[in-house]
């Protein structure tokens, strides 16, 4: 979920090394065309899918496709925690951290996933919604329990049920980090600009003159409107499209007026930090990290009274992977309680899906300021809220509205 | 193909003989099939997508063949103020381009004559920032005009700046990045034709009492015309078409998006591949019209 960079942007740094002349802009052309028919040859209808052959016990690798950001010890080639699992069990890990958006990853893969063919990935960590979509349409395969000891053992129950409802019992989709959505503002600059140590509430951020042009919010829907909504009073768990489009229209308001002037994946952390946004809805955990990484509380979060959005980045095997049995050996190894306490303690502030009172003891014999930090260990998870499930009719109409207020469009 | 709108039908007067037709033909083979593997193929699928229709199950990003011209429709009322912007953007900045420019190519296709090698000099320093990627260079300039930059700053020490006035996300940060990162595609074609420039030609006007805005108007300008419409050319199409600058990640911000923007948003964020290809054909379409009266009009088609 924590976006740095576009995709697209990344292949544009590839391409624009090369030198650009009539002819390869002709080229280029050319190429994005030959991209746009082949997203469009996908097979129109549904079909039914089974899972490959599997051929893990002959072929010891997995890949896994993952976001930025979420493994340990980032600079390291290799994160201590692959090392470990390779070492446990012999099976070669190889780590792309090339999900930088939802949509974007779901178009370069569509073909062959819809397909059940080969993605290229034998697990990757998408978003509930997204996760949703896959689940539905029969793109993804069911676990082998059996292989995942240490998820029946330690996973949170928060994370089974209704609420979930894309996958009630998990069937499926498995958490892999959890991501708390709020006010998240730059501590120093704030008080400059608006006299104010810290934002109260969402209003704040749409309301007070004084920020205006200096506000900052996530390029996804999901996060930016579900907050959005519970300060209007509405319970994103069962709102009307009324409300979303009430919402959305005045957060089209807001943008227009200037109040708000980015609208960003991660890169709205560079903006808090350079000062060209001085507050904004953000992703918890990417303050937490940005400010351990600088060493020092610059920035801060407020997770406002009206209600915070929290999204999973869930593990997915396809229908394609020829890898699944490894794929299940490595979802397990992360729900040991030792591995996730590795992962906090090795930098990455989001909110593991183990159960925390096996996870937060062992965290704190390490770093007790870290155990208590209430936004990588709630104390309370119920207190967040989820934005509920869009039909797909839904998801279409709602997205494209998103994205025309997120354009200029509207 | 586009470019072949442009060519005359006379035949060339020193045409080739067409001796040896099997040669000729095995010779071009590579060409040809270039252009039809990654070029006309892709343009007809694109225009293919463009003509799709929604899945009638309704899933997401789902399509079916069709002949449904609706798309276009939908595109253009849709995205008409994009559609005028990214004209209107790119008007402005193959303009500040070729004011730019010009002066620029003339000082180093006249005036360094005489040194050659300062001119090949300053010529390298035109096209050194492509060493440096495009993106990097314009993430460069979103640091430069940042809100606490020491650019701003200092412009809001002599109040040239209000304290809430900025740059990024304002139609003149992405104007500026157009210009900045078009301006070697102008210079390049305009000094190749300056230097060419017969100054004898500038002397004659001189001693016939012409004074130097006549022998500019009436003598260089007219003479450098091939390099103002290739130059033109050469930015104004790549302008339009550019979402990087007008991009919210980058010098843009939602009241910025450009037709590019819009293509890349139906792409990839609404899986909406009909809508995407039909503003790319009209995006073409539009393009060829009027450089097909720019260049009728300025009577430069043999330069094609």
């Amino acid at each position: 979920m924590t976006n740095s960079q576009d995709p697209i942007l990344r292949d544009l740094m590839r391409l624009a090394k090369a030198p650009v002349t009539r002819r390869t802009v002709l080229a280029g052309a050319g190429m994005s065309a030959a991209a746009v028919t082949l997203a469009a040859c996908s097979p129109g209808g549904a079909k039914h899918l089974s899972p490959v052959k599997d051929l893990s016990s002959s072929q010891h690798v997995v890949t896994w496709d993952d976001w930025p950001y979420y493994m340990d010890d980032s600079d390291n080639p290799q994160s201590p925690t692959i090392k470990g699992f390779q070492a446990a069990s012999g099976i070669k890990v190889v780590y792309n951290t090339n999900v930088d958006d939802n949509n974007s990853y779901y178009a370069r893969i569509k073909n062959q996933l819809g397909q059940g063919k080969d993605t290229g990935a034998d697990t990757m960590c998408l978003t509930d919604w997204m996760a949703a979509r896959l689940i539905n349409s029969g793109l993804v395969q069911d676990f082998n329990y059996k292989l995942l000891p240490n998820v029946t053992k330690n996973l949170d129950p928060y994370y089974k049920g209704a609420a979930w409802s894309y996958d009630p019992d998990r069937k499926a989709s498995l958490p892999w980090k959890g991501i708390i959505a709020g006010i998240g503002y730059h501590k120093e600059n704030y008080k400059k600009v608006t006299g104010q140590d810290a934002p109260t509430s969402v209003a704040d951020l749409f309301t007070n003159p004084a920020l205006k042009g200096k506000v900052v919010v996530l390029s996804e829907m999901r996060d930016t409107i579900g907050v959005m909504m519970m300060a209007d009073g509405i319970d994103i768990s069962s709102f009307t499209a009324d409300d979303f489009h009430n919402t959305l229209d005045k957060f089209t308001s807001y943008v227009k007026s200037g109040q708000v002037r980015g609208i960003k994946g991660n890169s709205y952390v560079d903006d808090l930090k350079n000062g060209d946004a001085v507050a904004g809805i953000v992703w918890a955990g990417d303050i937490v990290s940005t400010n351990n990484e600088l060493g020092k509380d610059i920035l801060g979060v407020v997770l406002p009274d009206s209600g915070s959005t929290y999204a999973c980045d869930n593990f997915l095997i396809p229908m394609g992977s020829q890898h699944a049995a490894n794929a299940e050996a490595l979802i397990n190894y992360y729900y040991e309680p030792e591995v996730a306490a590795m992962l906090a303690l090795g930098g990455v502030f989001y909110v593991p899906p183990v159960k925390a009172d096996l996870v937060k003891p062992l965290v704190a014999a390490k770093n007790s300021a870290l155990a208590s930090n209430e936004l990588i260990f709630p104390t309370d998870l119920s207190k967040f809220h989820q934005f509920r499930p869009l039909s797909a009719k839904e998801d279409n109409e709602f997205s494209k509205a998103w994205s025309d207020a997120a354009n200029g469009v509207v | 193909m586009a470019f072949a709108a442009f060519s005359s039908n006379k035949p060339a007067p020193n045409a080739a003989p067409m001796k040896s037709g099997k040669i000729v033909l095995a010779l071009l083979l590579p060409g040809l099939l270039y252009l039809a593997m990654f070029f006309m193929v892709p343009l007809a699928s694109l225009l293919v997508t463009s003509l799709e229709s929604p899945d009638p199950s309704g899933a997401i990003g789902q399509y079916v063949y069709a002949v449904d011209f609706s798309s276009y429709g939908n595109v253009i009322s849709r995205y008409f103020p994009q559609i005028l912007r990214s004209f209107g953007y790119a008007f402005a900045a193959t303009f500040f381009a070729l004011v730019i420019s010009y002066p620029l190519a003339y000082f180093i296709g006249v005036r360094l004559r005489t040194r050659p090698l300062i001119q090949k000099l300053t010529l390298t320093l035109v096209i050194a920032p492509f060493f440096i990627s495009f993106l990097l260079r314009t993430i460069a300039w979103k640091q430069i005009l940042s809100d606490n930059s020491p650019t701003l700053t200092f412009l809001r020490s002599i109040h040239l700046l209000g304290d809430n006035q900025f740059f990024l996300g304002t139609p003149f940060a992405v104007i500026w990045g157009l210009t900045y990162n078009f301006i070697p595609f102008m210079t390049l074609p305009l000094y190749t034709s300056l230097e060419r420039l017969d100054l004898r030609y500038l002397e004659a006007a001189g001693d016939l009492y012409a004074n130097p805005a006549q022998v500019f108007r009436k003598i260089t300008l007219p003479l450098t015309m091939p390099g103002v419409i290739s130059g033109t050319l050469l930015t104004f199409i790549p302008i339009t078409g550019d979402y990087v600058n007008a991009s919210r990640d980058f010098l843009g911000s939602s009241q910025t998006s450009m037709i590019g923007n819009m293509v890349q948003a139906d792409f990839l964020q609404n899986s909406d591949y009909p809508s995407a290809s039909a503003l790319s054909a009209i995006l073409m379409g539009v393009i060829l019209l009027l450089v097909t009266v720019y260049v009728r009009r300025t009577g430069t088609e043999d330069l094609l």
